[in-house]
């Protein structure tokens, strides 16, 4: 039998989440060791044992066999992560239609199964993600929503190919967080099919340009909370019509001018502006920002007056960074050669800092910095930062060490001396 | 006007007629009569259904033909959210008669309801399963079903702890 989990200790003990992967259907019904006789599904006898009441009756039968010790473990299971290599999509079915308690599915990987699935969901669900499962979604026949849970508040139709109105009028009016991620592009006029309890809405890929601009006012009224456009195609002042409820924004991709219509978003904490223009002001409470593939010569006048920014991913287009932000904790960079000045200037708040791929050869970390954790990953022993003899005094406060990549013999001697320090290598 | 009889063929091979009121408490057959309306009315294959089990079917469709349809119940759990069990008594005298039969039949009933979808008939086969492993030790249910024991001491040990039993396994 092929069944294999992140910690089998779990799957025996049933913890309530149970993370069943590579599932192989024939092993689980014909292998000569774990075979139950007689040979039911295990999704069958899952369901029988469901009916059996008492916990001293429920652990004689999970300790008859290793199958069935798995089994029991389902039932109180309420999270499933499946990735099913099979030719059909029947024993995803079979468990959504056996396990009632089921809150949340994942199917990655699922490469056979269908948008059927969509008409079986257990009752109780309240999320289902989908990833990489490129079947789903393929045919008009299978956008039949009618039968979606009650209690539906997650649901990712992403890279559906035949998403359409009478499919979104019938989503659940309770939904909070929709993925439509890569859809057929549409019009923006479908927005007002869609639930208004919804908190979370992805559509990257898949708005198609609308001249109208009063059609874009369906968002300025909506209680969204965090919006990904990644990719989409808008019209120029759409970012005037985004609601000020939003806290996360994604605008990766977005090719009109940003100016200052950001700043008035004044709950929006995280927003990803990769390969996008950058604006010219934040928005005051910004506490994570990224602007890889953003070209700007930034200076002092943007960063440094990031007053809350805890979080910044920037890439080697970002040039000539003269301050950071005062309270910044988290640093990703990529691609960037670092003058000794962006290295010197670095503020003493910094916990974590993630190097991809950068050339700081001629630089030493400054030593005042209270990093807990380091990553570095590069293809170069030339880019490694040269951790020379004051080493040993400057990492004094680290916990954690990434390093993806070569690393010379004499500075992993001298890393490996600390031995609080969790030290990962990929040479 | 839609004949009052539908013909089924078995696995082997044998032609059945039942009635269309029989037939539709089958959701898989409701659904195929549903897709030919307006074809010729041609026996339906039922290749995972032997003729022995499906006259079972019947007769179980007979007894419980003016039963009100199963309704799904959506209810809310508590919120721990916990696993409760469902009550396995079987309450009808004729339904206890039927399930009175060898393991073999009871488990090809079970596969047959499932395969026709009929859920009160999968219902009843599963709690008369559920009642068979009850009380019982787990040597005596391994004996019942035929089941070889393949786990070690440490294993039980660590779900009994789980469980927060004590009960060894005699």
């Amino acid at each position: 039998m092929c069944i294999s989990t992140t910690n089998q200790e779990d799957v025996i003990m049933g913890d309530g989440n149970l993370d069943w992967m590579d599932i192989d259907k024939d092993a689980l019904l014909h292998d000569g060791v774990y075979q139950p006789t007689p040979a039911l599904p295990v999704e069958m006898w899952s369901y029988i044992f469901s009916w059996i009441p008492s916990v001293e009756d429920q652990l004689n039968v999970a300790i008859v066999c290793r199958n069935w010790s798995f089994i029991c473990s389902l039932l109180t299971c309420s999270e499933l992560n499946l990735r099913v290599r099979l030719n059909q999509d029947d024993i995803i079915i079979a468990f959504c239609r056996r396990f009632s308690g089921l809150r949340q599915l994942i199917l990655t990987d699922c490469l056979y199964a269908t948008g059927r699935i969509y008409r079986c969901l257990p009752p109780q669900l309240e999320q289902i993600v989908v990833r990489n499962c490129p079947a789903i979604g393929r045919t008009a026949f299978e956008m039949d929503l009618r039968h979606l849970p009650l209690f539906l508040q997650k649901i990712s139709l992403s890279r559906f190919q035949h998403v359409g109105e009478s499919m979104l009028r019938r989503l659940p009016s309770g939904l909070r967080d929709l993925n439509l991620a890569n859809c057929p592009k549409m019009k923006c006029s479908f927005l007002q099919l869609l639930p208004s309890s919804l908190e979370s809405l992805d559509l990257s890929g898949m708005m198609d340009n609308d001249t109208t601009p009063s059609s874009y006012d369906i968002f300025r009224h909506s209680n969204l909370k965090r919006l990904s456009l990644c990719g989409a195609t808008l019209p120029p002042g759409f970012l005037v019509h985004l609601p000020t409820t939003l806290t996360a924004l994604d605008l990766t991709d977005y090719n009109g001018a940003v100016g200052n219509s950001l700043h008035r978003l004044s709950h929006l904490q995280r927003l990803k502006m990769d390969r996008a223009g950058v604006p010219e002001e934040l928005p005051e409470n910004l506490l994570a920002l990224s602007i890889r593939g953003c070209h700007l010569e930034v200076g002092e006048k943007f960063l440094g007056k990031s007053l809350h920014l805890e979080e910044l991913y920037i890439s080697g287009t970002v040039r000539d960074v003269r301050a950071w932000p005062k309270h910044l904790k988290h640093l990703y960079i990529s691609h960037k050669t670092l003058s000794q000045y962006e290295v010197d200037c670095l503020p003493p708040t910094l916990t974590k800092l993630t190097l991809v791929y950068c050339e700081v050869d001629a630089v030493s970390l400054n030593p005042l910095l209270a990093l807990e954790e380091l990553r570095i990953h590069s293809n170069l022993l030339s880019q490694f930062p040269r951790l020379d003899e004051n080493f040993v005094t400057f990492s004094r406060g680290w916990k954690h060490m990434y390093i993806d990549g070569p690393c010379h013999p004499l500075t992993l001697a001298q890393l490996t001396r600390r031995p609080d320090l969790t030290i990962t290598h990929y040479p | 006007m839609a004949s009052e009889s539908i013909s089924v063929t078995t696995s082997d091979d044998q032609t059945i007629q039942l009635s269309r009121k029989h037939a539709q408490m089958s959701q898989t057959i409701n659904s195929m009569l549903e897709d030919s309306v307006g074809a010729d009315q041609e026996a339906i294959p039922l290749p995972n259904v032997s003729s022995e089990v499906l006259k079972k079917v019947i007769d179980w469709c007979t007894h419980h033909e003016n039963d009100p349809a199963p309704v799904e119940k959506v209810k809310k759990l508590n919120k721990k959210r916990e696993y409760k069990a469902k009550n396995s008594t079987i309450s009808d005298e004729w339904d206890k008669n039927f399930v009175n039969a060898e393991l073999r039949v009871i488990v090809d009933i079970l596969l047959a309801a499932n395969y026709l979808d009929v859920k009160g008939l999968f219902e009843l086969m599963c709690k008369h399963i559920a009642n068979e492993l009850k009380g019982k030790t787990p040597d005596q249910i391994r004996e019942r079903f035929g089941i070889q024991d393949d786990l070690t001491e440490e294993d039980k040990a660590a779900m009994r702890k789980a469980w927060g039993a004590t009960k060894n396994d005699s």
